[in-house]
């Protein structure tokens, strides 16, 4: 476990984000500013990622959140198969995410998170070293990065 | 977040539109103004910024001082969901319904939840909600829903 951080911004209100100044930058944002505050490794290093996905506009606030890109851009960053596995510039929730796994609220993500580092993932990503797991943005969230050493 | 909806339990189910307590020590205020037909907005009694919704401490400078203030009661649609069943017994019946978050002109970082509607006492399904746009002007309205006054929103 390299880094991990839990965060809530300012004047958030659970799930009605909309009174806070930026209703469209969430927990995510707060989160990640501690977490990558601790890593020695950042976004453009991270080569799998476990997106908490209760809802699906979870995931593309989620990447703009943890710096994968700007505020606004987590659509058209998932364009192009960005989030596939195996070969996409971000492979996401590659045991399935909520649709596709048992919804124990994001424990499930934890441990693919840890089996990417292990090289022992069904979906396994290449070399993975660097893996992001994330709760959900949207409520008082956390983040932990598994970095592995290479093979 | 769980779903029960497929289990028949409307017996146990409020069959009423639910209403907020209008004599919460934070609120009173704010349903006060209301039933005045003023949409009040709190803001702090030391460092003077606007806060929604009301709350105890400025979150600005942790002051305890409160003060309200009118405000013109006009806005802009932020954003707005249509909702559909499985609702509340009374809720079903008028689905489906717009629910829109407000941005306040006289300062956009205040905002509300309401509906759009067609006058103040108009039914929460008298606003087509395919109709609704992100940006279109609204005014605040005052609806009596099982004694309490809520502000509502009809377009300008």
């Amino acid at each position: 476990m390299h880094a991990y951080a839990q965060s809530i911004p300012a004047q958030h209100q659970v799930m009605t984000n909309f009174f806070t100044e930026d209703p469209l930058v969430g927990p995510s944002w707060a989160c990640a500013d501690l977490l990558w505050r601790q890593a020695v490794v950042g976004p453009d290093d991270v080569d799998v990622a476990q997106l908490y996905d209760a809802f699906s506009p979870l995931i593309p606030l989620s990447l703009e959140g943890y710096g994968f890109c700007g505020r606004g851009e987590g659509a058209a960053f998932t364009d192009g198969g960005a989030l596939e596995w195996p070969d996409g510039r971000l492979p996401t929730n590659t045991s399935g995410g909520g649709m596709s796994e048992a919804y124990v609220h994001g424990f499930n993500l934890v441990l693919e998170g840890v089996r990417q580092i292990r090289g022992t993932s069904t979906s396994q990503v290449g070399d993975a070293t660097v893996s992001l797991v994330t709760s959900g943005e949207g409520v008082p969230t956390s983040a932990v990065l598994f970095v592995g050493e290479p093979s | 977040m769980t779903s029960d909806s497929a289990t028949p339990r409307s017996e146990e189910m409020e069959p009423a539109f639910l209403v907020p307590d209008v004599d919460d020590p934070d609120t009173r205020d704010f349903w006060l103004g209301c039933a005045r037909g003023e949409l009040l907005v709190q803001s702090c009694g030391e460092c003077g910024r606007r806060r929604m919704p009301p709350r105890p401490m400025c979150p600005s400078c942790r002051s305890l001082e409160t003060t309200w203030h009118p405000t013109s009661g006009r806005a802009t649609v932020w954003s707005f969901v249509v909702a559909h069943p499985p609702l509340l017994p009374a809720y079903a019946a008028v689905a489906p319904y717009n629910v829109i978050v407000v941005a306040l002109d006289d300062d956009p970082t205040i905002r509300f939840v309401g509906n759009l509607v067609e006058d103040a006492d108009a039914p929460l399904d008298s606003v087509d909600p395919a109709t609704v746009e992100i940006g279109e002007p609204v005014s605040v309205v005052f609806a009596d829903v099982d004694g309490v006054t809520l502000p509502r929103w009809v377009r300008t």
